[in-house]
């Protein structure tokens, strides 16, 4: 594999949801972008919770 | 706030944060923040001051002098040039969640001159040094509750930590010898320092005001001269006391004697020996002041390289006297006089004229605060940073780039020189600090801590630790741990470890506070304020015409201020008392110690005032002026204190103390009655109560730290001292209110096991999880997280960004993440590898203001740790047991109200533990729950006379139940009424957080030894339990043979070997792989012995492969084994 | 001693032991007919939850054994599987799902079957709820007003929030009303503006062994009845105190005409026999209490899905089942 930018571009540019640390704004973070808020410049970024089902047993 | 209360429970405004911090609280960081603060406001600079000047030539032949001024510290900040970011500021949880260190910039001036010339500056960024969190250069300093809220922070932040790479880390407090206080030691060691040394000395621990700390011993030699100890780069020196006399003023001869002998005229033995030393000065030919310094810079010049080579003798000489003997004092004058009230102590001690004090007394001892040790830390990295700065100057001098003196030629040298940031850091982060000259202290590691945060006990009380010094951990003898009675109200006499640290960990009482550094205006006074009250002061160069016999000398922080008269001390030390409550003209946190001329030898006597910082003092009540005094640990063995009012002895007691509990650390002040317990019952608590699993914080999203347990269902105890509500433990509440059945019911209650009720279990019981995170690091600046597309299964697991999503359940050899290796040019997959199943908690991405720094990204995992079999759980009164079974509700007693136990604890714990307390929590937590009252626990609340058993008994009695507590039950088994009363109420219960999930281990086969073959140990890898050599001697007093030969041949290394019969040797067996001639693809193989040359008798045993390796090993130095050998 | 040397088997407690009046009850032999003969059952109270009754002229290990039956195998409807679909608030997914798991359903388990592994999708053996709700910042009312209910919309999750969803044919048998939490003000979880809940849930029917969730009851519970003879007249001040010995109503004070105030028994039934009495020497004579050894006094308190009536009668029923089941064993060997 040698440049995988170019190759899956698929996934590399595919966002997820990160929240700021400081300003809670959202942020769409894709992998090879800086971590940091666009907002206010924080350093600390959450990853947001996404719709997925888990099933857990009431006990 | 008398009394506890359920206020919380039903005040809507709870949980908003309180216009202001909690003062109990915010006591916990004071000592650390505030010396901090010091070092920051004036340390800082003073110790800048102090550093000696590196001088040196060049080889051109210049002289070079070097020097760092005008030091000051930065608030930690988003470093210049960074865009984009809207506050400035760092806060402290920023750091704690990326791992980073919470420091700021230490900015300084580098002055240099050649030959003397003018001085050049240039401006230097030493780096960042870490910051102590809620210090004047932190962001949190002066903030708000609502405001530290803003910040994740808690609202009761008492700060005094560093941050180091995401760990909270802790100077420890240090048990240190009172500063600039001759004290008088008898130490065996002594003995052996020189020829005719004796075991008997005076020791001062000098400190000055950037507090560096020099100490100095007068030894008594048995031949009746004195040798002044003192120690450079940690080389111990002895000189003859008389010579530094000498050299410290241009006296007579007369008149020093006169000064040493004054008080102690008729002293035939003392002033034969003072004549004595003289004599023997003059014997060396060292005649007068001027011989004397020309001496002894002589001698040390080679040893104090720090001097320049042009430094003449005399500038050597007070170099040493400066820099090495008694530096809390400038003056020689005052060096003078205070070496000679040593020396008359030393001979008053010698002839047993004063009593030994000792080291180990807390009333010699004072604390070294973390930001003390900092700063000197701080001050010798400088001093080291000049050094280095002067090896690159002489380097690049000698070198093509030469050296002259400009602006330019120094910056190209301080390039090179580096910093200290990483220095500071390294020594927070371990601990251990690297020093030329020990700093005074006997360690060298241990120094810093890491501020668990487990619940909120354990982390309130690494504040309130003192440590006597590692270096007595390993002594045998057990002195330094002995509590001693001048300790009382200074520090906890339950609160300490059992153990190796026994005694030595010790914690400060509740109310005792450690003083900070006094106002220099209101100290520069106190010497005429004495004179106006009496005091004669001191006259140097002229002998005294005082009968100083009948006096005290009057000693302010180590140095010989004046004389005041027997008659009138008392009077003095009650008006200094007065002036000192007021606290205008003496701080109010002086130390005033009259220690007074007995008949029988006592303490030395003397007046001592100390005003100096780090010394614990505590608050007492002064009967004569009706108002709160502080006393010092010193100062407190010199006055009569009762407790009680009734205790009153008219015109001998003067204070009395504040509370009944005062002597009583923060931790033992939450046991409830303790005084009702068997006093090791209480230790074990103070030990219990910071392994519970509670609840450590509350800003749980913001937490990274390693691990953190968090009980899911805690409630408020219904029995608990005034303590519990003063630091306001419900915010962080660690346990829970249990049913408490005393009885022996099932056989799984034996030797201190527990039945659990399996539906209270089932309804949430006691449930935890544990939170714990994982920092991950990317192998290069390049990678990138990233989910490898060409494998499709990844994405059940993991998102596009190569992270799991949140709340995925992981087992093991589940995906955890997945990123594109920019060093490997692929992508990699790291898989989940912990046995247990993690729920993933959050997903943290970081980055750092470097351009060259890695990806980071941390996961948090939640592990839900609900009570198993093996769990381990206690009762607030040092009761603790495991839990053996999990026991179904319909198969427990009940009650005639139909209540089932949720706990059954068996009542042979009680007549040997004898915790009273717990027999009283139950009935009062009984009585509580019925009446809906909350009752108070704190110690002394009750007495013979009105016992706490008569209190809840008529409680209960009000409210139907049995006076005595207990209950008739029916069996849950067979429903028959139980013939005995059973003894029943609520305790409140602690889960510790020694949980067998985390401790179970278990093997039959798995990784052995590669070079013995025997099992390996240790949980993690996989490897067994030692079955020693006393569990060997067991199974062999059993006859177990089977058995042992079971765990320790089959079980462990058996391996097959041949042996020789007839030689009986394991080594000559060898097997013979010959080719069968017609068959060339073929071979055969064939046993033979070497020695014997044929194979006849060679047979196959089973031994241990260790006895083999053993033989090999023996054969390696020509020793051979012969095993005879029989056939059965 | 005359006034308990009755028919009845009684347990005296006496200061520091108990001791019987006659043969305990354990070691007669059971016969049908006396048996028949001596059993009553008396309903003392009857309400939507709670059952106090006595049962008269039985074994105590019967009796046991239909507390046990009740805590333990009377089987009803509980949350068994949580789907969680998004869960933002600050509740943990595991310890939400435990805390639906306890809420008490109102569905009859009678009319459905035991979850069986592989039964599939079928509408006889489970319930489905649905929990989804998101809390929001109430924009334009009350801008300054601090109470939580003006600027947070659903800040709290309470029981009433679960929705039923009917699978299969449950549309047509239940109605909404019978089906869903008995209580509504269970507080679930707490949520801030962005916090959302998205959950389906799925409850079973179960048996108490199995969960303590799954108990019909809060508790199930009997204990002798309490008999209180006086043996001499205690008066005045002492006659008070003994009245404090016991719980309320069970001595009473009697004025006479001479003015004199003795104590008199008047209903020992609800006495918890405290025994306080022997704490005072001069009392201590005055009073015998025994306790009947076969007249229980249950209470069976609900917790809403069946009455308590229906609880005990199943747990009877189940009783005979087992018995019935024992002996169909016993033949068939």
């Amino acid at each position: 594999m040698s440049d995988p930018s170019t190759k899956d571009s698929a996934t590399t540019k595919t966002p997820m949801v990160y929240i700021c640390g400081e300003c809670h704004s959202e942020n769409e973070i894709r992998p090879r972008d800086p971590i940091r808020c666009r907002e206010c410049g924080y350093r600390i970024m959450y990853k947001k919770r996404t719709k997925r089902l888990i099933v857990f047993d009431a006990r | 706030m008398d009394t506890p209360s359920l206020r919380n429970l039903t005040n809507l405004k709870y949980g908003v944060p309180a216009k202001e911090q909690n003062f109990i609280l915010q006591q916990l960081g004071a000592p650390h923040v505030s010396s901090f603060n010091y070092m920051v406001n004036k340390g800082l600079n003073d110790a800048v001051s102090e550093l000696f000047p590196v001088e040196f030539t060049i080889p051109s032949g210049e002289r070079i002098s070097l020097r760092i001024e005008d030091v000051s510290l930065n608030h930690p900040t988003v470093p210049l040039g960074v865009v984009g970011v809207k506050t400035q500021q760092i806060f402290p949880a920023e750091c704690r969640q990326r791992n980073a260190t919470y420091s700021g910039k230490l900015n300084g001036k580098v002055s240099w001159s050649v030959n003397d010339g003018p001085r050049l500056y240039i401006n230097q960024d030493f780096g960042n040094i870490p910051i102590m969190v809620k210090s004047n250069r932190c962001h949190l300093n002066e903030m708000t509750p609502k405001q530290l809220v803003a910040h994740n922070e808690h609202e009761q932040e008492w700060g005094g930590y560093f941050i180091i790479k995401g760990h909270e880390k802790l100077i420890r407090m240090l048990l240190m010898t009172r500063r600039n206080y001759p004290v008088a030691i008898k130490r065996g060691g002594w003995k052996g320092r020189g020829e005719l040394f004796s075991d008997i000395g005076v020791q001062i621990r000098c400190v000055n005001n950037s507090q560096t700390s020099v100490t100095n011993t007068l030894h008594f030699v048995t031949d009746g001269t004195v040798k002044l100890m003192f120690a450079h780069l940690k080389l111990l020196y002895y000189v003859p006391v008389m010579m530094i006399l000498k050299a410290t003023c241009d006296y007579t001869d007369q008149y020093i004697y006169k000064k040493l002998i004054e008080g102690f005229e008729d002293d035939s033995y003392y002033s034969d020996c003072i004549q004595n030393m003289m004599r023997n000065l003059h014997m060396e030919g060292l005649h007068s002041h001027a011989d004397c310094k020309g001496y002894l810079g002589k001698m040390f010049r080679v040893k104090f390289i720090e001097c320049p080579e042009w430094f003449t003798e005399v500038e050597v000489t007070d170099y040493v006297l400066k820099s090495c003997i008694l530096i809390h004092l400038k003056s020689m004058k005052d060096k003078f006089n205070m070496l000679v009230f040593m020396i008359q102590k030393l001979f008053a001690y010698a002839q047993d004229n004063c009593k030994t004090e000792g080291a180990d007394a807390v009333m010699v001892q004072e604390l070294l605060l973390g930001g003390n040790l900092y700063l000197q830390v701080l001050k010798e990295r400088l001093q080291t940073w000049l050094n280095y700065l002067r090896l690159n100057i002489l380097k690049n001098a000698k070198s093509g780039v030469g050296f002259s003196g400009t602006e330019k030629d120094m910056a190209r040298s301080i390039k090179f020189t580096g910093g200290i940031e990483s220095i500071m850091e390294k020594f927070l982060a371990t601990g251990s600090i690297n020093s030329p000259s020990g700093l005074g202290l006997m360690q060298d590691s241990g120094l810093a801590i890491v501020a668990e945060n487990i619940n909120r006990m354990r982390y309130m009380s690494h504040f309130r630790a003192v440590h006597r010094g590692s270096f007595f951990q390993e002594m045998r003898t057990t002195e330094a741990r002995q509590l001693l009675p001048d300790a009382w109200g200074f520090i906890c006499p339950v609160h300490t470890p059992d153990g190796t640290p026994c005694g030595l960990l010790n914690h400060l009482t509740m109310n005792c506070i450690v003083t900070n550094m006094p106002d220099e205006d209101i100290l520069k006074n106190i010497p005429s304020t004495l004179t106006e009250l009496g005091m004669v002061p001191v006259k140097n160069s002229q002998v005294s015409t005082l009968r100083v016999k009948e006096y005290y000398v009057t000693q302010l922080d180590g140095k010989v201020i004046g004389y005041v008269h027997s008659d009138i001390a008392n009077k003095l030390v009650n008006k200094l008392r007065c002036l000192k409550i007021k606290g205008e003209e003496v701080p109010n946190t002086l130390e005033i110690v009259l220690v007074p001329k007995k008949d029988v030898a006592g303490q030395y006597p003397g007046l001592f005032l100390f005003t100096g910082p780090a010394r614990m003092m505590r608050p007492v009540y002064n009967l004569l002026y009706q108002e709160i005094e502080f006393v010092g640990t010193f100062e407190q063995i010199y006055l009569d204190i009762c407790v009680t009012p009734q205790e009153i002895y008219k015109g001998v007691t003067t204070h009395m103390e504040v509370d009944k509990n005062s002597f009583l650390s923060n931790l033992s002040l939450l046991i409830p009655m303790p005084d009702c317990n068997q006093s090791p019952r209480n230790m074990y608590q103070c030990q219990m109560g910071k392994q519970t699993m509670g609840t450590p914080c509350l800003n749980w999203n913001s937490q990274a730290g390693s691990k953190l347990y968090r009980l899911q269902t805690p409630a408020s105890p219904l029995f608990r001292p005034v303590h519990y509500d003063k630091i306001g433990l419900d915010e962080f509440p660690m346990g829970t209110n249990a049913i408490v059945a005393v009885i022996s019911y099932t056989g799984y209650d034996m030797e201190d096991a527990m039945i659990i009720n399996k539906s209270s279990y089932e309804r949430g019981f006691c449930h935890g999880s544990i939170y714990k995170s994982e920092l991950i690091e990317l192998d290069d600046v390049n990678s990138y997280f990233c989910r490898d597309p060409s494998i499709p299964e990844l994405a059940d697991t993991l998102d596009a960004d190569g992270f799991p999503y949140i709340g995925k359940l992981l087992s093991k050899g589940d995906p955890l993440y997945c990123y594109y290796s920019a060093d490997g040019s692929k992508y990699e997959v790291r898989r989940f590898k912990d046995k247990e199943n993690y729920y993933v908690n959050s997903v943290r991405k970081y980055s750092t203001f470097s351009a060259r720094a890695k990806p980071t990204a941390s996961i948090t995992f939640r592990i839900t740790r609900n009570p198993t079999v093996g769990d381990k759980f206690a009762s607030r009164a040092g009761q603790k047991g495991i839990c053996s079974q999990k026991w179904p509700s319909e198969d427990l007693p009940f009650t005639e109200t139909g209540l089932v136990p949720d706990i059954v604890f068996n009542p042979h714990g009680f007549p040997s533990r004898m915790t009273i307390a717990m027999m009283i929590e139950i009935m009062a937590g009984k009585s509580a729950a019925l009446h809906g009252l909350v009752h108070d626990a704190s110690p002394f609340k009750f007495d013979e006379d009105n016992t706490a058993i008569d209190y809840f008994g008529r409680l209960l009695e009000a409210g139907g139940y049995n006076y005595y507590g207990t209950e008739t039950m029916y069996s849950g088994i067979d429903g028959r009424e139980m013939t005995v009363q059973i003894f029943f109420g609520i305790v409140h219960y602690q889960r510790l957080r020694h949980m067998v999930s985390d401790k179970w281990q278990v093997r039959s086969t798995g990784p052995t030894d590669i070079l013995t073959r025997q099992p390996v140990g240790g949980r993690k890898r996989g490897g067994g339990v030692r079955f020693g050599e006393m569990e060997r001697d067991s199974l062999i007093s059993h006859g177990t043979s089977f058995l042992l030969q079971d765990r320790l041949l089959h079980c462990s290394d058996r391996t097959t070997a041949l042996i020789c019969t007839s030689c009986g040797t394991l080594l000559g067996p060898m097997i013979m792989v010959t080719q069968i001639a017609d068959k060339p693809n073929m071979s055969e193989t064939k046993e033979m012995c070497r020695l014997c040359g044929h194979g006849d008798n060679v047979v196959e045993i089973q031994i241990p492969y260790i006895f083999k390796y053993f033989v090999t090993q023996l054969a390696s130095v020509n020793i051979n084994i012969k095993i005879s050998c029989n056939q059965t | 001693m005359a006034s308990i040397n009755d028919d009845k088997p009684r347990v005296i407690l006496n200061e520091f032991k108990t001791t019987q009046n006659i043969p305990s009850v354990l070691d007669q032999t059971f016969h049908i007919k006396t048996f028949k003969k001596n059993l009553r059952v008396v309903i003392v109270r009857l309400d939507n939850l709670e059952l106090e009754f006595d049962l008269i002229g039985i074994h105590p290990f019967i009796a046991n054994t239909f507390r046990r039956l009740m805590l333990s195998d009377v089987p009803s409807m509980a949350i068994e599987k949580v789907h969680i679909y998004n869960n933002t608030s600050i509740i943990q997914d595991e310890v939400l799902a435990h805390r639906l798991g306890l809420i008490p359903l109102k569905a009859d388990p009678r009319l459905f079957n035991f979850k069986v592994a592989d039964s599939g999708e079928n509408d006889q053996d489970n319930l489905e709820f649905e929990l989804k709700i998101k809390c929001t910042r109430i924009k334009d009312e009350n801008k300054d007003s601090s109470r939580i209910d003006d600027i947070y919309k659903n800040h709290s999750v309470y029981s009433k929030h679960i929705k039923w969803i009917p699978n299969g044919n449950q549309a047509e048998t239940f109605k909404e009303e019978d089906v869903g939490p008995v209580h509504d003000d269970i507080l679930i979880a707490k949520l801030r503006p962005g916090h959302e809940l998205d959950l389906k849930l799925i409850a079973v029917k179960s048996i108490g062994r199995d969960h303590a969730k799954f108990s019909p009851v809060a508790t199930a519970f009997y204990r002798l009845l309490p008999d209180i003879k006086l043996t001499r007249e205690v008066e005045g001040e002492a006659a008070e105190r003994l009245q404090k010995c016991f719980s309320p109503g069970v001595i009473g004070l009697r004025h006479l005409k001479d003015g004199r105030t003795v104590a008199v028994v008047n209903n020992s039934r609800y006495d918890s026999t405290s025994r306080n009495v022997y704490r005072y020497d001069d009392l201590k004579d005055a009073v015998i209490m025994t306790k009947i050894q076969d007249h229980f006094i249950f209470s069976v308190e609900s917790v809403g899905s069946m009455a308590p009536d229906v609880i005990f009668t199943e747990a009877v029923k189940m009783l005979k089942e087992k018995c019935m089941s024992l002996l169909d064993e016993l033949e068939q060997s």
